[in-house]
């Protein structure tokens, strides 16, 4: 038992959350739906439209206070809880008609990821930067993030394709590991590595075009 | 690769020194970033990066692309408001009875 004062949860991993959900804990109850109510509102986004995202999240609460007691604990709440939402946005995304494609089987890009044209080097040839890419102006850390940028990059990540999506959002806005965003997705790690590759080096683009690069 | 002239038969010499191409390098970096480069490729890549300015800057802004991209997971558009937490704090409660 610690008393660590910067952490005010009483719910510090998994395990106790659980066991204090099954035994009908309200607070704990409250404490699950704030931690991970973000992060399935922002995948539900991926699959379904804008205009049921809210009611494809709160069918996956409705799900999740029903199967709680069937939890084992073999994952980690929140890939659970990942899983339990792609579940209600498939059988959604089937009533809207739009298709949600299992990850594994997401189509294989082979295109380069930085245009070959820019990779020219005058003496060294193809393959080499002729000079560097412009550095960015202002705050590139991001600590003062503007509403405009925030536009810039919300709109890059909503124009990738569905898989590329959804592993950006769990590795780089969810911040999950590696590990995680696999077993989450059902997809190998040399595909996760790809599709990370690829969704990042596309919102990199973006804020470069956003800076004038 | 910086933007210095090269020596009219220099060109082999420095590519020799950069040890893999810029495109290589570019494909590497996403594993560099989460420590995951195995033996050898790791070498490759801290090689070519020492000699090269520009994979340098555009390492620079992949991880700050991750940087940014992370600060939107705190944007309060997306956390639960209060009216939706107490119909499911609602919800759980009757799931109890």
């Amino acid at each position: 038992m610690t008393t660590d004062v910067a952490s005010p949860s009483t719910f510090d991993d998994d395990r106790a959350l659980v066991a204090a959900l099954r035994e009908g804990d309200e607070d704990a109850f409250r404490e699950l739906v704030a931690r991970h109510h973000g992060m399935l509102r922002r995948v539900a986004s991926i699959w379904v439209d804008e205009r049921v995202v809210d009611e494809v999240v709160q069918e996956t609460w409705t799900a999740v206070i029903t199967a709680i007691h069937r939890f084992e604990g073999r994952s980690s709440i929140k890939t659970w809880l990942f899983r339990i939402l792609v579940n209600q946005a498939r059988k959604r995304g089937t009533r809207e008609r739009r298709s949600i494609p299992f990850s594994a089987a997401a189509p294989r890009d082979e295109s380069p990821i930085v245009d070959p044209d820019r990779l020219l080097h005058p003496e060294l040839g193809p393959n080499y930067w002729p000079a560097a890419p412009a550095t960015w102006e202002g705050d590139p850390e991001g600590r003062l993030l503007s509403s405009e940028i925030r536009s810039v990059l919300i709109a890059a990540i909503e124009s990738l394709p569905p898989a590329q999506r959804e592993v950006i959002t769990l590795r780089d806005v969810e911040g999950w590991d590696a590990a995680e965003t696999c077993t989450a997705m059902g997809i190998s790690s040399a595909n996760q590595r790809v599709l990370l590759h690829r969704a990042r080096a596309a919102v990199r683009g973006a804020m470069e075009e956003h800076h004038g690069g | 690769m910086a933007a210095e002239p090269v020596r009219p038969d220099g060109a082999e010499e420095i590519r020799q020194s950069l040890v893999i191409s810029c495109a290589d390098a570019i494909e590497l970096m996403t594993d560099w970033l989460d420590e995951l480069l195995v033996d050898g490729d790791r070498e490759r890549l801290a090689a070519h990066l020492a000699g090269c300015q520009a994979c340098g800057v555009y390492l620079d802004q992949l991880r700050a692309t991750v940087t940014i991209v992370g600060s939107l997971r705190g944007h309060e558009a997306w956390q639960v408001d209060d009216a939706t937490m107490a119909m499911l704090v609602d919800r759980f409660r009757q799931s109890q009875v």
